[in-house]
């Protein structure tokens, strides 16, 4: 089970700045880049459903040269649901009471179904007039064509696109693509990791789709197919040594700090080797050593 | 966030399955489908598992357990 709402967080809080560039631009040319500060979630409860609801990135910006300041808030769906514009709304009148400052509001929809546009505001009105019109940003992804976003130099083009509109057919190549924009991006290694973490999330390939993948690889080039091929790895070594640490565990208790880092850098054929050499260890002593005589 | 991809797994179900080649030979291919079709939790409980095994009959019970 993929945990949507965290994922979500997780990719827009740390790439927030580049979230609003790709799609919200104009934005950027008024907020102050140094002045964004992540306010505390805030919990909401809806008296008539009795459910909880706290928001999911609420961030306090600075306007550009002015002493002023305003909210952005972000929401992610991951199901369509009736209603919602009310409870946007909410978010809205509670965030401004509380607050009392300019409101942004951002929805992104990550749903499969439907394709039909989400609604995009809130109205009160009465026959002889409009009390209120609430609008707010949408993103709908499977509204999106990842083709559009192929050249954007963006980490957060590079891991929605594993969540837009793709033609079945199209999974391994789309796969390739977003792993490709990612490493032309040149991020650190954490960075690479939860983006990289992301595509997979959404786009986890059946065996026929990895041989067309690998395929798609082979056309990008050598440096472009190495890169890629070594975030694989190195997610591929985060498994495996996972495995093995607890395997290790399981047959000698704790494992001093030392090993431990011997084990982690390993490469994904020598913690395969260690898989096998490791049941017949009788003691912590057989480890040590088939450790060092690997570094002869 | 702890995030497991494919790729994760395909390293977890590769090393597994060399350590059960090792201990019991050849596996059938139903056996191999079933290790390919665990999580990543599921392996790592496997790869404990496995060091108390003494047969093939002490896996395809394990795997059985799994589904009830």
């Amino acid at each position: 089970m993929i945990d949507h709402d965290r994922l979500f967080k997780e990719l827009l809080s740390n790439f927030f700045l580049e979230f609003l560039e790709l799609f919200f631009s104009e934005v950027t040319s008024y907020l102050d880049p140094n002045c964004i500060t992540f306010l505390n979630l805030e919990v909401f409860t809806d008296v008539t459903s009795g459910e909880r609801y706290e928001t999911d990135i609420l961030a306090q910006v600075k306007f550009r040269g002015q002493d002023s300041y305003f909210l952005i808030h972000v929401e992610h769906q991951s199901s369509s649901e009736s209603n919602f514009n009310r409870r946007m709304f909410r978010y809205f009148a509670r965030l401004h009471e509380k607050y009392v400052l300019p409101i942004y509001p951002v929805v992104i929809f990550s749903y499969d179904r439907p394709k039909k546009a989400a609604v995009s505001s809130y109205q009160i009105k009465f026959p002889d007039f409009q009390v209120l019109d609430f609008n707010y940003r949408t993103i709908q992804l499977n509204r999106l064509n990842w083709r559009d976003f192929i050249n954007q130099s963006n980490p957060v083009a590079s891991a929605l696109m594993a969540r837009m509109k793709i033609d079945s057919k199209d999974r391994p190549k789309v796969k390739a693509e977003c792993l490709r924009l990612l490493v032309t991006l040149k991020l650190n290694p954490a960075k690479t990791q939860l983006i990289s973490g992301f595509i997979d999330s959404y786009l986890k390939l059946t065996a026929v789709e990895i041989q067309a993948f690998e395929t798609e690889l082979g056309i990008f080039g050598q440096p472009q197919q190495e890169e890629v091929m070594k975030i694989v790895t190195s997610w591929t070594i985060n498994g495996q040594v996972s495995l093995i640490l607890r395997i290790l565990k399981r047959k000698f208790g704790q494992l001093s700090p030392e090993i431990e880092t011997q084990i982690q850098n390993l490469s994904s054929p020598q913690l395969e080797d260690l898989g096998e050499a490791l049941l017949d260890f009788q003691q912590i002593d057989d480890l040590t050593s088939w450790l060092s005589n690997l570094e002869q | 966030m702890k995030i497991v991809t494919s790729w994760m797994i395909d390293g977890q179900v590769s090393t597994i399955l060399r350590q059960l080649k090792r201990k019991f030979g050849q596996l059938s291919p139903e056996i191999e489908a079933q290790i390919q079709n665990l999580s990543s939790p599921q392996l790592e409980d496997l790869g404990e598992a496995l060091l108390d095994f003494q047969q093939i009959d002490d896996l395809t019970s394990w795997l059985s357990n799994l589904e009830e």
